[in-house]
């Protein structure tokens, strides 16, 4: 159900968070964002409250708040279009968050793709800092903060925010091993909260009108709003806040959509379901919505979708842990061994499918967990394969010894 | 004069700090002013951040954007992902290959444009999207794609 | 450390909290397979291979980053377990050149241990073969091989790089299945890889290997521990032999390199195979060296060195003894020439290196050896280096330096004129003019105490003479300092106070102090530091003086001397005379006998006529060359014991072959005290023989016979005679050797130095004043001249020089001089120069680098052919007549180039 508050043209006065925030306890604005039950909205659906509090509590000289706008899901623009709209609101997030934590220093991690925002945040942060809501001792206090765009340089994985901290110390965007997470450790081993830009942007509002509304927004026990980006064979394409737990056919009558073969929710890592299955849920109990839909009409061919896909995988994963290196690329093999027809049937497919699920099981960040997903639903879910060919291929059956 | 590679790190080490945490934005600064990553500039912010020159070219062969070899003048970046290529991108991708002459991830041999296609650019609302140096372009159609890139000197 | 209880597999474990949930599994049996994870290295959790099923986790968890929790629930075991790990090693096969038949790592590779463990032989893999990997490898390095098509992205080469060693020069490169492992910007060479192979040594596939092809496979060698023939550190080697060749060296895991070498120690022993050893006695007939007997060639040596007593006297002999050889055969040698021939005059080549550290650190302490132990230095919070390339020099300790600084978090000071590469890593870099150690040291003293940073307790309960030295070191103010030696005043103070206030400082040095007229001066200065901040007798803190050759601790310390018996105990000393007379059954010398540089004088004046040489080339180690030549010339009769055909044997009268240190059994002491044991590696070539059976059939032919039947029992007699190598045995010393002084078979040995009293009771400080080099700079010779050493080669480059992988590296002489004197002389980079002092004139290759002061030009010495020693000083210092080989004025000329430029 369309519900808009962060796309709202009815928005509250910027500051007016903020102000109230710092008449508050900082543990307190914590423990507000954590009973609101925001849950991240990059995708992942961690509690924000949980990070937030965690790094209130951690020990360190000094702490940063990370903003990642490094969206790079296919299918994903929602957070550029809230930049574009609300670069304030998200620095006035941010300045909540560092009140909340104890930082004084902001980092937005925007992705290379995106360098015309940065005049964008820079006129938003000039005028805030006019205004006194960022600089120094705001609103006459002892609280000082400030935001620092910083550039990404085109790699997907460092959407994952260990990963996107290596990028800010100047490495090479590999995953870390957790523990120790960023809320102990994180930007130059500091506690750190990293947040995506529309979780950052909800915070003013939860601020103004408490964790219950909040909680109210939703429904079926999901919490808020969310804003999914729509593509593909779509009338409207756009983006569009909902009700947390509406449904697939809710947004898609929204966007205007017919003969809908599939629908991707969540990106290439995410979900794909059929045309019959409208009535799924957009709730991280049913179809976690990092963000991306992307619907596809009955003319589309789902083997060409999964080979798109696959080669972006292939291309984007850091290289680090062997599940996550090896078995992109093996996936990606076995779906052109589809397309050339060599690999006929299920029995074929059996130990790519199991490998999906290794992949899901050990790869060392959720790039790995996740990106065989697509291959199972499509391969799984699309393809009409024989269950085994062994009859066909009598002389050198095709799933064994190659 | 056009500044070296050994200058342009310095001087944007003046900004970002030697430490090894500069490492990426030294080489960020090194591709935007040369388009590439050259050699001696890897070595340069080797010995300003006291990280091996691996290390360096480790961190630059990571990024997409960052490259290693020279480019043109202009980088045209189009995107390749799902909901481009279902509204066209191919086609775009064909018209500009031949309007160019080259194919993609070259440059063209008078130095003025390098055409690249690139993972999913954020634009998918208005596919297809192009990025010309900074610069978003969306809506694309072989026709208008064309168009901008002649517009590029 | 608390324990706490997880169950694994359906049982309780109790195990140190803190640990991971792999270390639990390993301390309770339970295998787990692994390849990135190595227990020197941090983890990486990378191959993913180590997952288990932990209770309460959705996915699979890695054992190897995963801390244990109290109750905590893992199952190592489980169909799900057996199958991810199957499906990583299935993708990893999927992607790796699987040439096992021709693979120098088949046998020890650890994935080829899994694909057989898991059974995945072609028919069963699962996945689709890539060729895509398929690439040629790297090999532009000139010792190790770079195959992309066999790594598996374990990164344990790169963190041994950077965390073992140190260096931190490998990295990876690209990303995704691109992935590598680079050294370099365009390939291997192109990087400041310094060829140690720690990276070999730590890759569990193929992917790294030695590039020079082995060429017998792993279960066919035999492998043999021994010590390293290379420099004092004393590195325990893993040598792996087939049918009598050495084909490979490994690292072995124990003190002190704890499986870490250098380029030399792994890649620089093809000597040993050389085809141009010595296998046949030689005597010189008509002029010319021809192959002899045995019996000729001893019965030569002995009817000279006879004659030449007989009409002379036994003073008119002299014997070199070796740094190279071992314990025992230097202590036969000294026991020969003191006891058959009669004199004192054995002398060898720590004469030249730390004769000085001898003097000065007895005098000062009672003893003069590194008071602390290696692996101390690790964790020091403080290290001075001065007068030390540590990293060119001694590899292994340089390491444990950059270790120290990188992984601890210790402050490394570098005093050198040098700006050497350990500057790199340090928090200080003072650069002194050259011969200006005792201006500075007073320096620090001057602040240190006038900033009241002395330890107040330390001076009065441990030490004597303080107010002595005041009167001197008050008036180094750091001012007065800064015109002496051109360190500004800041930076000393700063220094100054570092050292101090440190928790545990440690003082490193080297040749950089010792050579020098002033050496001893030097020695006493650095000893005053160090006691009156009390920064001595602790742990990881103390004065250490870097031994240069394997061997040089313990050949002065069995007597290898001229004017000490073994263990330091004088032989004007009538109480030690008469027990050596005892013991060895004969009346023996009470005068001091000649040192290395008098030696070469006396043969001049005739008053030594006959010279006996065990493994030592002066005709290239020693000062002023061309002196040093004359001398051996006229030398009435020469005979050279050694394992190739050195400059030195090549003037000889009789040449005799000795087996290298890979062929017999003995004690090397390194340079931390440590007596280590050396095995029969290999049979000697042809007739070669040990140089202690040699000895012993000389000294027979000499009337005094020797009857040993092994290295052991030789031992046993220099325990009987030296109080501190008392409890020293052969059988002692498997494992780890024993560190001196060691006074009874039952004692552990000793880690550091007069930890509650100084050896010789009372540390005594020395006032010392400031003196000028011997030589300097002058309008005629307006350059100073140091000499030193560079990684890749080893003293005279006996050795080393016929190392192939060695030379490429570094095929020949040079020197450096500073941009703006290049300038000057019109000098380019690559082009050809002379350099003169006095004494001689070479030419050599130019070097133009910073690395060096303006007015400075640096020369290493191993090459005879442009042997940096004829141009060397050979002024000696007055109480430990060591050379000043590190100052001298030259003269820098352009030679013009075969186009006729000049």
């Amino acid at each position: 159900m369309k519900r808009e508050v962060l796309l709202s043209p009815d928005q509250p006065e910027l500051g007016s968070a903020l102000r109230r925030a710092m008449e508050m306890e900082p543990a307190d604005i914590a423990f507000e964002v954590r009973e609101a039950k925001l849950l991240g909205r990059g995708g992942a659906g961690f509690p924000a409250g949980v990070k937030w509090v965690l790094a209130g509590g951690a020990s360190g000289a000094k702490k940063y708040v990370i903003c990642n706008a490094d969206e790079g899901e296919p299918g994903t623009f929602k957070d550029r279009v809230l930049i574009e709209r609300y670069a304030d609101r998200l620095l006035e997030g941010m300045a909540i968050a560092g009140y909340a934590i104890g930082s004084d220093e902001g980092i937005i991690y925007l992705r290379a793709e995106y360098p015309y925002l940065v005049p964008v945040i820079e006129e938003a942060r000039s005028r805030m800092l006019s205004g006194g809501l960022l600089g120094k001792n705001l609103f006459g206090g002892r609280f000082s903060f400030d935001v620092e765009v910083r550039m990404g340089s085109g790699a997907y994985v460092c959407g994952e925010e260990t990963a996107l901290l290596e990028s800010l110390e100047g490495r090479r965007g590999e995953p870390r091993n957790k523990p120790p997470y960023p809320v102990n450790s994180g930007y130059r081993g500091c506690p750190t909260i990293i947040n995506n830009v529309e979780t950052f942007i909800t915070v003013p509002h939860i601020i103004l009108n408490g964790a219950e509304w909040f909680r109210g927004l939703g429904e079926d026990g999901d919490a808020g709003t969310k804003l999914f980006s729509i593509s593909g064979d779509v009338e409207r394409p756009g983006v569009y806040e909902l009700a947390m737990g509406s449904t697939i056919g809710e947004l898609l009558d929204l966007a205007g959509a017919v003969d809908i073969q599939a629908v991707q929710v969540g990106g290439a890592s995410g979900r794909t379901i059929r045309g019959d299955q409208l009535d799924r849920k957009l709730s991280f109990r049913d179809l976690p919505p990092g963000g991306s839909v992307i619907v596809f009409n009955g003319s589309r061919n789902m083997l060409e979708v999964l080979r798109n896909f696959s080669d972006f995988f292939v291309h984007e994963s850091c290289g680090q842990c062997t599940p996550c290196r090896e078995g992109n690329r093996q996936l990606r093999l076995a779906v052109g061994k589809i397309l050339e027809g060599e690999f006929c049937c299920r029995r074929c497919l059996d130990s790519f499918f199991e490998l999906a699920s290794v992949m899901k099981d050990t790869s060392k960040c959720g790039f790995g967990q996740t990106s065989a997903n697509c291959f199972v639903d499509i391969v799984g879910g699309f393809l009409d394969l024989p269950e085994d060919c062994s009859r066909v291929h009598e002389q050198n059956p095709c799933h064994e010894g190659r | 004069m056009a500044k070296t590679p050994e200058q342009v790190v310095a001087e944007a080490a003046d900004r970002t700090g030697r430490s090894p945490d500069s490492v990426l934005r030294l080489l960020q600064e090194v591709n935007r002013e040369f388009g590439y990553v050259p050699h001696e500039a890897i070595r340069a912010v080797s010995r300003i951040t006291g990280k091996s020159a691996a290390h360096v070219r480790g961190v630059a062969t990571f990024y997409s954007f960052l490259s290693s070899k020279p480019r043109g003048r202009h980088i045209v970046r189009l995107c390749s992902t799902v909901s481009c290529e279902m509204k066209g991108s191919s086609e775009v991708l064909k018209a500009l290959e031949k309007e160019l002459g080259i194919c993609a991830g070259n440059t063209t041999p008078d130095g003025r444009v390098t055409l690249e296609t690139t993972s999913c650019l954020g634009l998918c609302d208005k596919s297809p999207a192009m990025l010309v140096n900074d610069v978003p372009y969306s809506g694309l159609t072989p026709e208008t794609a064309c168009e901008i890139v002649r517009g590029l000197r | 450390m608390p324990f706490i209880t997880i169950n694994i597999d359906g049982r309780e474990h109790t195990v140190q909290e803190g640990v991971t949930v792999l270390e639990a599994c390993k301390s309770a049996g339970i295998p787990i397979p692994a390849l990135c994870y190595h227990p020197k290295l941090r983890l990486a959790g990378n191959c993913r291979l180590c997952v288990v099923e932990v209770e309460g986790w959705k996915t699979l968890q890695p054992a190897c980053v995963t801390p244990i929790t109290p109750n905590m629930v893992v199952r190592t075991d489980t169909p799900r377990v057996r199958s991810a790990r199957r499906t990583i090693v299935d993708l990893l096969l999927a992607s790796h050149d699987c040439d096992c038949l021709v693979c120098e790592a088949a046998g020890r590779c650890e994935l080829q241990k899994l694909a057989y463990e898991y059974g995945l032989d072609r028919r069963s893999r699962s996945f689709i073969g890539d060729e895509d990997y398929v690439s040629m490898p790297d090999e532009s390095s000139p010792v190790l091989r770079y195959d992309r098509s066999k790594c598996i992205n374990c990164t344990r080469c790169i963190r041994a790089c950077g965390e073992i060693q140190g260096k931190g020069v490998i990295a990876a490169v690209n990303r995704s299945r691109d992935v590598s492992v680079s050294g370099g910007i365009v390939e291997w060479s192109d990087s400041k890889c310094d060829g140690c192979g720690e990276c070999i040594q730590l890759c569990p596939t193929g992917a790294l290997s030695v590039k020079a092809r082995i060429g017998v496979r792993d279960w066919d060698v035999r492998k043999v521990r021994t010590s390293c023939a290379y420099c004092g550190v004393g590195c325990q080697l893993e040598m792996w032999v087939h049918e009598g060749r050495l084909v490979k060296v490994d690292g072995a895991d124990v003190v002190p390199n704890y499986g870490s070498t250098c380029v030399k120690g792994r890649f620089g022993h093809d000597f040993v195979n050389s085809a141009e050893r010595l296998k046949t006695p030689m005597v010189r007939r008509n002029g010319m060296l021809v192959p002899a007997s045995w019996d000729e060639a001893i019965g030569r040596i002995a009817s000279e060195l006879e004659r030449i007593k007989n009409s002379h006297g036994p003073d008119s002999i002299a014997g070199l003894a070796s740094a190279r050889v071992s314990n025992e055969e230097n202590y036969l040698f000294q026991k020969m020439m003191r006891a058959a021939v009669g004199t004192n005059n054995v002398d060898h080549c720590a004469r030249l290196c730390h004769a000085s550290t001898v003097a000065g650190l007895a005098a000062a302490f009672g003893s003069g050896a590194m008071t602390n132990s290696i692996a101390e230095l690790e964790h020091a919070s403080c290290i001075l280096v001065t007068g030390s390339n540590t990293t060119e020099t001694h590899p292994v300790i340089g390491t444990i330096i950059r270790r120290a600084v990188r992984e601890h978090g210790a402050k490394l000071i570098v005093v050198d004129p040098r700006r050497i590469d350990l500057v790199d890593n340090a928090t200080l870099w003072l650069r002194q003019r050259n011969g200006t150690d005792v201006a500075w040291i007073n320096g620090m003293m001057n602040v240190i105490i006038t900033e009241n940073f002395h330890d107040k307790a330390f001076i009065a309960e441990r030490t004597e003479g303080f107010d002595e030295l005041w009167e001197v070191v008050r008036q180094f103010t750091p001012e007065r300092v800064e015109e002496i030696t051109t360190i500004p005043a800041g930076l000393l103070r700063e220094a100054a106070r570092i050292y101090a206030t440190s928790p545990a400082s440690s003082i490193i040095y080297s040749m950089g102090i010792t050579q020098h007229v002033t050496g001893t001066d030097n020695v006493l200065s650095v000893a005053n530091l160090a006691m009156i901040t009390g920064q001595i007798g602790k742990p990881s803190s103390g004065v250490n003086p870097l031994r240069g050759q394997n061997n040089v601790q313990g050949a002065c310390d069995v007597g290898a001397l001229p004017n000490v018996f073994p263990g330091y105990q004088k032989v004007t000393d009538p109480a030690v005379l008469e027990k050596f007379e005892k013991a060895w059954g004969r009346d023996l010398s009470s005068r001091n006998g000649l040192t290395v540089v008098e030696i070469m004088n006396e043969i001049e004046k005739n008053g030594i006529r006959g010279l006996v040489i065990m493994g030592e080339n002066p005709m290239v180690s020693d000062p002023n060359l061309a002196h040093v030549e004359k001398a051996l010339q006229n030398v009435e009769f020469l005979a050279v014991m050694d394992i190739f055909m050195s400059e030195t044997a090549a003037m000889a009268d009789v040449v005799l072959p000795a087996a290298s240190f890979a062929e017999k059994e003995g004690t090397f002491t390194n340079t931390e005290r440590r007596v280590i044991l050396l095995r029969e590696v290999l049979p000697p070539p042809g007739e070669a023989l040990p140089d202690w059976k040699i000895i012993c059939r000389l000294s027979g032919a000499l009337g005094y016979p020797m009857n040993y039947s092994s290295a052991a029992e030789i031992m046993e007699e220099i325990a009987a005679l030296t109080p501190i190598y008392a409890g020293i045995r052969h059988s002692r010393l498997f494992s780890e050797g024993v560190q001196w002084p060691c006074p009874d078979p039952t004692h552990p040995g000793t880690r550091f130095l007069h930890k509650d009293r100084f050896s010789r009771g009372l540390g005594k400080l020395h006032p010392v004043d400031f003196i000028p080099p011997d030589e300097l700079p002058d309008d005629q010779y307006p350059f100073i001249l140091s000499t030193g050493r560079i990684l890749y080669h080893y003293h005279t480059g006996t050795m080393t020089r016929r190392v192939g992988a060695l030379n490429e590296y570094a095929p020949g002489g040079f020197m450096e001089i500073h941009p703006a004197d290049a300038l000057r002389l019109d000098l380019e980079n690559g082009g050809r120069a002379r350099v003169t002092t006095r004494r001689g004139s070479i030419e050599t290759e130019v070097r133009v680098t910073g690395r060096v002061a303006e007015g400075s030009v640096f020369i290493p010495f191993h090459f005879v052919e442009a042997a940096a020693n004829r141009l060397t000083n050979d002024a000696l210092d007055p109480v430990a007549k060591i050379p000043e080989l590190k100052v001298a004025a030259c003269r820098v000329d352009r030679i013009g180039t075969a186009m006729g430029g000049s």
